[in-house]
């Protein structure tokens, strides 16, 4: 008894306190969660690479007070997708997300750089109704995805500060709807998900973590270059993870990311993507989650 | 029959259409077809920046053929569109512009984006419908012209070598 105790506390620390690496993957693919690409009105196919990297600055406790990274402490991720879509079925598409993964970390006087394949996220979409073609009925589209756990989990980290964890360690499945609608040059849009994660064995002990509720809001300006700027923000809900059956108490994460991307089209197959984006450092709007800022930049290109 | 596709499937709905002329005037699309050997039908939408790209293109084709029997005509499916919205257009396209109330042309032709343009017989017998070339917004000298070779075609006695082209558009809000 007094075993099983200490190992379920043991791994709901864990869960709790190293996850960082897992839940930043998890975040990236989650936020593009179902759409990682997504085509254009008119594009048969996509492909596009982009780098991420950003620096962790604090993070919210259980209670969801903002506390600043100690002093001497220091983590930096960077990150590599490579992305494909392809339509099918007219209005529907399937995409793909590789990541790679990359973590430098500094805690404790110890520093360490670790990172590999992420997890991979597969995703299809299907726009019952498109953007624009009511004058009052948004556009409506269904959502669906599966992140599988292709990184290395937390729990099979190698390196005393985890640095090479880059995955979730569980399969993902996505689900949701989006609606948007397009007013003059202005497009908005708003998505809900929900993200069932499977249970998994972490040390003969069978770890589930509770499904994640998000809602992404954006809101998008075209020039009349094409170029576009868009405003989003994520907001991402999640329960108690469950270990052993039993609920792991204060283990439940929520926060919220705000970003700014541009699109800057080259021509009409290849564009440059870019975006800042960053966790609010202030209290209540997370929990059990570090904040972030960083950046991303990429390009695509489309085959009409 | 007296407008089919150029498969052959008929469209008898776009004999229905009333098309409106920025003045309030109504014609039917038959009588519209009837005033000239080949009519051009290119489908509109407000705030398209790739009808607004290929405007010069089209120019140039109104020009080339305008005198060898072929008119233009841009047709606005639209739910909002109204004489008034159709009069603004027209100032910035080499051709007038009508309302297709109810979208009952664009349904017929089977047209969802703007710059879907279709060729027309004197008897209503659409030879040509799509794009009007391969380019969406950026304009390439070496975009191949898919309307401009139907026309050609047709006007040299041959059928269309293509009948159908992808249309690289705004969609079209019909309802």
């Amino acid at each position: 008894m007094c075993v099983e105790r200490r190992v379920l506390v043991l791994l709901a620390l864990a869960l709790l306190l190293r996850a960082s690496p897992a839940a930043a993957q998890a975040c990236c693919a989650g936020s593009g969660a179902v759409t990682p690409v997504r085509l254009g009105l008119h594009d048969q196919a996509a492909f596009g690479a982009q780098l991420r990297a950003s620096n962790v600055y604090g993070s919210h406790d259980a209670d969801g007070e903002y506390v600043p990274a100690p002093a001497g402490a220091r983590e930096w991720e960077f990150g590599e997708d490579l992305f494909a879509a392809v339509r099918v079925l007219g209005r529907g598409q399937l995409g793909a997300l590789v990541p790679w993964v990359q973590t430098h970390r500094r805690a404790g006087g110890r520093e360490e750089t670790g990172g590999g394949l992420g997890d991979l996220n597969l995703s299809a979409r299907y726009d019952i109704l498109l953007a624009r073609e009511s004058l009052l009925v948004p556009g409506v589209g269904l959502l669906a995805g599966v992140t599988l756990p292709t990184g290395r989990a937390v729990e099979s980290a190698e390196k005393p500060l985890a640095t090479d964890a880059t995955g979730l360690g569980a399969v993902q499945v996505n689900g949701g709807v989006a609606v948007e609608q397009v007013f003059g040059p202005w497009l908005v849009g708003l998505s809900g998900l929900v993200a069932y994660r499977a249970p998994r064995e972490v040390g003969g002990v069978t770890m589930e973590l509770a499904p994640q509720w998000s809602l992404l809001g954006a809101g998008a300006y075209v020039f009349e270059s094409g170029a576009s700027v868009a405003l989003s923000a994520l907001y991402a809900v999640e329960g108690d993870a469950t270990v052993a059956g039993r609920s792991a108490p204060q283990s439940s994460r929520r926060w919220l990311r705000g970003s700014v991307a541009a699109s800057l089209p080259i021509d009409d197959a290849w564009s440059l993507l870019g975006s800042v984006f960053a966790n609010p450092p202030v209290s209540s709007l997370g929990v059990n989650q570090t904040t972030a800022v960083g950046a991303s930049f990429g390009a695509k290109w489309a085959l009409l | 029959m007296p407008l089919a596709l150029g498969c052959g499937r008929p469209a008898a709905t776009a004999q229905d259409a009333q098309l409106v002329s920025s003045r309030g005037e109504k014609s039917a699309f038959s009588e519209y077809v009837g005033r000239s050997p080949w009519t051009v039908f290119v489908f509109v939408s407000r705030d398209c920046p790739c009808l607004d790209a290929h405007v010069p293109r089209l120019e140039q084709l109104v020009r080339d053929y305008a005198s060898r029997g072929v008119q233009f005509v841009g047709v606005d499916s639209e739910v909002d569109a109204t004489p008034e919205s159709v009069a603004q257009q027209a100032r910035k396209l080499p051709f007038a512009v009508l309302v297709d109330d109810g979208a009952i042309l664009a349904n017929a032709f089977g047209a969802k984006y703007a710059t879907y343009s279709a060729l027309v017989d004197r008897e209503g017998r659409v030879v040509y419908r799509g794009g009007i070339d391969t380019d969406k917004r950026k304009m390439h000298d070496d975009a191949t012209p898919y309307l401009r070779d139907a026309i050609d075609d047709v006007l040299a006695g041959a059928p269309p070598r293509r009948a159908t082209g992808k249309a690289l558009g705004c969609t079209l809000r019909k309802w």
